[in-house]
């Protein structure tokens, strides 16, 4: 499958996916308001090494203000999204292997190993959920339990994200 | 010149990360932009719709537990009947008739989307402007435990603040002495809510229920509001933190309640003292 159209599926299924089910967690019968997973953001991760900078924020603007539109954040995903989608390529830049990364290779799981995409995506998942629940909390009283919901759903996330992996590239292995 | 279009191109990321992080702080920080463009929240008709679709398969999961509710309520109510009860006091005679007129009016909506998680949390539900309801009408929940107040109608849907919502504000009072205080919320827990302005004098006990004071003109008196847990002298009052009636981990129907009178009520106040309640 050419990776435009790859990337284009992955969009609108990660985005369902956060709307429908993780944002609906209560609905569906799990309690919980402490650790809040975002999926979505994988979208902005496993973008092409080639993506230009300028597209990957767009996207990531596009992206963090349609999750804002249908649980009424006001602007705070779009922010968040935005932000990794700039430091995204800074990070690939100073992970980059000696010798640059393989022609046609994909920031993923699959073409870059277990490790990389631990550091990867531990650090953008971490910015991500930071500026997230700060900006939302805005109060630095209870900054210890802000601090304990940003790692518990960072962990949650990254798990979601190295799942989505398996499932996804599992044939081509 | 040439320099400048080199200067722009080299931070040509940095400027539009710049622009879309100031879209996005503002629509944030603006009280008020966002909630008056119903295209940008979720009681717009588009992402209305995705949330019933996505909430009839929860309504399928959870049938038994409500249904369970529905019974109590209806065994409750049946109970409130006139002719249910045994006349222990003959000296009153309880007349139909015409001298009382209907003031709030009860509709039921279900919750389709909501959020527990933020500072700022929202809930929709399934009824709007075609179904008769109006901005600012109280909502409770079908164990008669205040929930929130609309605060955005579209045709079908609309947007309601929940007490659990840092922006919310309601005049409540405490049942055994209709002591007035504010209710508001900080934040921390989704089943506390916290009472202000209520003076040190007040004789205030662990237990006590607080229920709304019907000062407002959109909830009548009496809605359940919580009961107290916690009370701590802080100057001149006392600060309360009370448990909330309403779980809103699991609040699925809900009641709109409309003041027929509202209008009437508040042009009547608004003659009389020009700044509002």
């Amino acid at each position: 499958m050419p990776i435009i159209i790859r990337n284009i599926i992955r969009f609108f299924l990660l985005l369902l996916f956060q709307i429908l089910i993780l944002n609906n967690l209560e609905n569906l019968g799990v309690a919980n308001s402490f650790i809040l997973p975002q999926i979505y953001i994988v979208f902005i991760l496993l973008l092409p090494f080639e993506t230009p900078t300028w597209i990957s924020i767009c996207l990531g603007f596009i992206i963090g203000l349609l999750v804002d539109f249908s649980i009424d954040t006001e602007g705070l995903h779009a922010f968040a999204s935005t932000s990794i989608a700039y430091f995204k390529p800074r990070l690939t830049k100073s992970l980059s292997p000696r010798d640059g990364y393989d022609f046609n290779s994909e920031p993923t799981l699959r073409d870059q190993g277990l490790n990389w995409f631990l550091v990867y995506g531990s650090i953008l998942i971490f910015i991500h959920h930071f500026f997230l629940f700060f900006l939302e909390k805005l109060a630095w009283s209870n900054f210890f339990g802000t601090l304990l919901t940003i790692i518990l759903s960072a962990v949650f996330s990254l798990i979601l994200a190295l799942i989505y992996q398996f499932i996804v590239y599992q044939k081509k292995r | 010149m040439k320099n400048l279009v080199e200067l722009i191109s080299k931070f040509k990321n940095f400027i539009i990360y710049i622009f879309f992080s100031i879209v996005s702080l503002y629509l944030l920080f603006s009280n008020g932009f966002y909630h008056q463009n119903s295209f940008l929240n979720s009681s717009n008709e588009f992402m209305g719709g995705v949330h019933e679709r996505a909430s009839s398969l929860s309504d399928y999961l959870e049938l038994e537990g409500r249904n369970k509710e529905l019974r109590i309520e209806l065994a409750l109510s049946k109970m409130k009947l006139s002719e249910n009860s045994l006349g222990l006091d003959d000296s009153t005679i309880e007349v139909v008739d015409s001298l009382t007129a209907l003031q709030f009016s009860y509709r039921p909506a279900k919750v389709i989307n909501k959020t527990t998680g933020y500072n700022k949390n929202h809930i929709t539900v399934n009824k709007g402007s075609t179904n008769g309801v109006k901005l600012d009408d109280g909502v409770i929940s079908m164990g008669n435990g205040l929930v929130g107040r609309v605060s955005k109608v579209s045709k079908h849907f609309s947007l309601v603040t929940p007490i659990i919502n840092a922006e919310f504000a309601l005049k409540v009072s405490l049942k055994k002495n209709n002591v007035d205080g504010l209710l508001q919320w900080d934040g921390a827990n989704i089943s506390n809510a916290q009472v202000n302005e209520i003076g040190k004098r007040v004789n205030v006990q662990l237990g006590d229920t607080v229920v709304t004071s019907g000062s407002s003109a959109y909830l009548p008196r009496g809605v359940d509001v919580g009961f107290v847990t916690q009370i701590e002298p802080m100057g001149d009052v006392l600060n309360i933190t009370i448990e909330l009636k309403t779980d809103f981990t699991k609040v699925l129907d809900v009641m709109v309640i409309s003041n027929v009178f509202r209008l009437e009520q508040l042009q009547l106040e608004s003659n009389q003292n020009p700044e509002g309640v």
